[in-house]
């Protein structure tokens, strides 16, 4: 295949990187970060700054050595990729609910209120004790590559609140960690073999006589052709090839060992039905019009969620040059002119997990408190491992309306009066550090926690409320990151 | 007739006094207005022009043989009678069926045309425990896993997946299950003091730094992500005025005082101030009537009949009544036969209630035959619709989705809407 003239995803002039790029890098490329992490992108000049985050890194730091020997770069922090037990899962159960609390028709309304909020509760502390772990991991020097996975987790998604299992919503998120950067082909192909996955998408209720064509339909719509680029007898031919594979699961979630997942049943042999899907996917792919879904996913995700058909038509080109060899596309679409356009910086609405970590960089808070991301996980409309449905999340305006912006809000409060009650936080010593004349520690704050200036009104509102602020930092900065603007990046 | 959007513009520029209005609010709307396009992106945000659905609960199993009488049946009247309804006192409706005397509004409703009666609602294998049918109604199947969700929770994650916890609301304390989606979507009315905005460091939203931070520095007309955060920021802030307003007003005029007749108050007075809420859910107990039925049962009537009649003059009196639709659910009907202590026992298959500007009014499917050998085992009536067939109508003629999706299978839909 001829390499695809490069247009818009053209290289960007290298000698114009500066340290605005570098944040703008590392906000998009990653989950922001702090100073220190910017500088250091903005020293390594773009060429090497992307090629890090391409890595899956922020920081040149020593990677362990259990992926040291993976050439497609797994790192494993909270997170299980495939290997020991994670202690998320152990330490967390909540006591058995009260006896007495039967399930028969005559307990009293009250007593089934209470099992149900007993339930509920239960449910999403077990939801909680995976989120948390990502969390971290996504806070961590991983950050590029955990957005990377996040992407996937919200494109080949699947869902908690009806998979029900630890293990294998980790065991699919160690999946979509491994192939992140890979051949976009082997990871259908695995979440096509993905237990959480058939349990999500119904796989294991599709039947010779009872056909239930949810998996197939969504492999063609949601995951490669894109809807109208396929018909109902693609679906059900497509559909034949996935009946009667099923999984093995134990009663309890904990009796399940991650390094030895269930085994999935095939009807005829799992090796031979395996070639099967990997035939059956082969083919898709052969469609030319494989890789708009993708690409415009990715650029959605990345640049800006209105790109322009002609952006989707070249990034696809390049997907299907590159071999789906995402690590390649990354490298070109963080390096091109468009994603560096003046227009777009600094004109994303922050998603929830966007708005929770840089928000934790920006304040310097090192240790991610819990009872925060547990609320950010609640509120925000973004809980990890239970997307709302099979499409992911709508991502872009549809994060922000009048609830979830008071809550964002809200959360901010939260993370400001954490800082304060943890004298070590960096942003006391860094407020110390700033300029004393106060309009210049503002605009040193502006310039740090916004893409762009404030309105000249904003910003003279702040100027004339300053004598009431400057004494209190916390104020200051409540009152900067209230402003509506820090929803972007 | 102006339209939601007009009548939401017009009040907010302070042709209503509803609501005063800052003036800086007042200055940026009368700004958003002259710039179209702007305006339009406002309410594709905020879906303030979007049809709602408020759900009634009648709670412990609402008698719906002596709600919607059978009067010309000799059956009806031989199996009660200490509590029949004579033909002389019913409602007629048509020379079969009419309704319980209390339900003076309701027949008046009827014949003008503004309300549908639905017949003979109900499931296979009926249940009768109240608890298990009450899941079974919010659940729309009969899945007994504890991770359910509710069918209009569903709805809403399958819908508007975004989370925004003010599209159902709920005036009875505690999220119903039928709300509950795998995202927030609903918010009780106990939460709306603390919705919305709390200001700067605790301080109110009053305060002018906080205000001013959250008013546009410069005009909205780029169309942008920059505008929308700030349009958002904007919406906020009228919307968490208006709510602190409500929750301290308390109800609106021409209500009763009855426990129903204050939540379609408060759910009147919500959809008054341009609330985006889709889906309000009130609830009105006590039916469940095994001795000395006909006084309490009257009661029970009397007051959903004085409630819907007040908030139904209030919809009308703001111009809403098309908007707007009203549904009653029990979770099941009670027995043809009365018991032995001149009440009645759990049942089956009971009829429901849709009133509102759009509903495609009169009877709708089959009253259940009351002949012995229709009857189950145990003396229960038949249905003759299933309710998911209506929800599924109602899914997809009135709230303009997919119903398969929210459902999970395709349900044959009756035309219930105009």
């Amino acid at each position: 295949m001829e390499a695809p003239r490069l247009y818009f995803f053209r290289q960007r002039d290298p000698a114009s990187w500066d340290l605005n790029a570098a944040r703008h890098l590392l906000n998009r490329g990653s989950f922001g970060g702090s100073d220190d992490m910017a500088r250091t992108l903005f020293f390594m000049g773009q060429d090497g700054a992307v090629r890090s985050i391409c890595e899956g890194l922020v920081e040149p730091i020593e990677i362990p050595s259990a992926a040291g020997d993976n050439p497609e770069g797994s790192h494993l922090g909270g997170l299980p990729q495939s290997g020991h037990r994670n202690k998320a899962l152990v330490a967390d159960e909540l006591p058995p609910p009260p006896s007495g609390y039967g399930t028969g028709d005559d307990e009293s309304e009250s007593d089934r209120r209470a099992r149900r909020r007993m339930q509920q509760l239960i449910q999403q502390q077990r939801l909680f004790s995976i989120q948390l772990p990502w969390l971290r991991q996504m806070q961590s020097v991983y950050g590029p590559h955990e957005k990377l996975v996040l992407f996937w987790h919200g494109m080949l998604t699947s869902g908690f609140s009806k998979v029900d299992n630890r293990p294998l919503m980790l065991a699919q998120n160690a999946r979509l960690r491994r192939y992140a950067y890979g051949d976009y082909r082997v990871m259908v192909n695995e979440l096509a073999i993905d237990p959480a996955m058939i349990l999500y998408l119904d796989i294991n209720l599709n039947r010779r006589r009872q056909p239930n064509e949810n998996f197939a339909r969504e492999l063609l719509e949601l995951f490669t052709l894109g809807e109208g680029n396929y018909d109902d007898t693609d679906i059900k031919e497509l559909a034949r090839i996935f009946i009667n594979l099923n999984v093995d699961l134990p009663s309890d979630e904990l009796a399940l060992d991650p390094d030895d997942l269930p085994n999935i049943r095939a009807s005829a042999g799992f090796n031979d039905r395996r070639k099967l899907i990997q035939r059956a996917i082969r083919k898709i792919f052969e469609n030319p019009v494989c890789g708009q879904l993708l690409s415009r996913r990715l650029l959605e995700y990345y640049v800006t969620d209105e790109p322009e058909s002609a952006w989707v038509d070249e990034l696809s080109q390049i997907l299907r040059h590159s071999g789906w060899n995402l690590r390649r596309v990354l490298r070109i679409l963080f390096s091109s002119e468009v994603f560096y356009s003046r227009e777009l910086r600094g004109m994303q609405i922050k998603s929830p997990v966007q708005f929770l970590l840089q928000g934790v960089a920006d304040l310097g808070i090192k240790t991610l408190p819990e009872s925060a991301c547990q609320f950010a996980m609640r509120e925000l409309g973004q809980s990890l491992f239970d997307p709302p449905n099979v499409a992911g999340w709508p991502g872009g305006k549809n994060w922000l309306n009048a609830t979830t912006l008071a809550k964002r809000y809200e959360l901010m409060q939260m993370l400001i009066d954490h800082v304060l009650a943890s004298p070590s936080v960096a942003l006391q010593r860094e407020l110390a550090a700033l300029p004393h004349l106060p309009q210049q520690t503002l605009d040193a704050l502006i310039a740090r926690l916004f893409p762009h200036d404030l309105p000249r009104g904003k910003r003279q509102a702040l100027i004339a409320a300053l004598p009431t602020l400057k004494d209190s930092p916390k104020s200051l900065v409540s009152a900067l990151t209230l402003c509506p603007e820090y929803q972007l990046c | 007739m102006k339209t939601r959007r007009q009548f939401l513009r017009s009040s907010l520029l302070g042709v209503s006094t509803l609501w005063t209005m800052p003036a800086f609010i007042e200055k940026t709307m009368a700004n958003l207005q002259e710039a179209n396009e702007a305006n339009s992106a406002t309410q594709a945000v905020t879906g303030r022009d979007n049809p709602i659905l408020v759900i009634v609960q009648l709670g412990g199993g609402n008698d719906g043989i002596n709600t919607v009488i059978p009067y010309g049946e000799s059956n009806y009247h031989r199996s009660r009678p200490a509590i029949r309804i004579g033909e002389n006192e019913v409602r007629k409706l048509d020379d079969q069926l009419g309704l319980h005397p209390s339900l003076g509004f309701l027949e008046e409703s009827f014949n003008e045309g503004e309300m549908a009666i639905i017949n003979g609602v109900g499931y296979p294998n009926p249940n009768r425990s109240h608890f298990r049918s009450t899941d079974i109604w919010s659940i729309g199947s009969n899945s007994s896993q504890p991770s359910e969700k509710g069918w209009i929770g569903r709805f809403f994650d399958n819908e508007c997946p975004g989370a925004d916890a003010m599209r159902a609301v709920t005036m009875t304390g505690e999220e119903p299950l039928m709300l509950q989606g795998v995202g927030r979507h609903a918010t009780s009315i106990s939460d709306l003091s603390s919705f919305g905005f709390n200001g700067l460091d605790g301080r109110r939203i009053e305060d002018p730094l906080f205000r001013a931070l959250q008013q546009p520095g410069n005009r909205l007309n780029a169309n942008d992500n920059r505008d929308f955060v700030q349009r958002v920021a904007l919406d906020t802030l009228v919307t968490s005025e208006q709510m602190g307003a409500l929750v301290s007003r308390g109800g609106a005029a021409g209500y009763p005082s009855s426990g129903l007749a204050q939540q379609l108050s408060r759910v009147g007075n919500m959809i008054q101030a341009g609330a985006t809420t889709r889906i309000y859910y009130v609830s009105h107990g006590g039916f469940d009537t095994h001795s000395n039925q006909a006084g309490r049962h009257a009661q029970l009537l009397q007051q959903l009949d004085q409630a819907v009649s007040a908030f139904v003059a209030h919809m009308k009196r703001i111009d809403e009544f098309n908007r707007v639709t009203l549904m009653t659910f029990s979770e099941f009907g009670r027995q043809l036969r009365q018991n032995g202590t001149d009440g009645t026992d759990h049942g089956a298959a009971a009829p429901m209630f849709l009133i509102g500007g759009g509903v495609r009014p009169g009877f709708h499917s089959e009253y259940p035959s009351l002949a012995s050998k229709d009857l189950y085992a145990n003396g229960d009536l038949r249905h003759s619709i299933d309710f998911r067939q209506v929800y599924a109508s109602i899914i997809e003629q009135w709230l303009k989705a997919n119903s398969r999706r929210t459902l999970g299978m395709d349900f044959d839909t009756i035309p219930l809407f105009a």
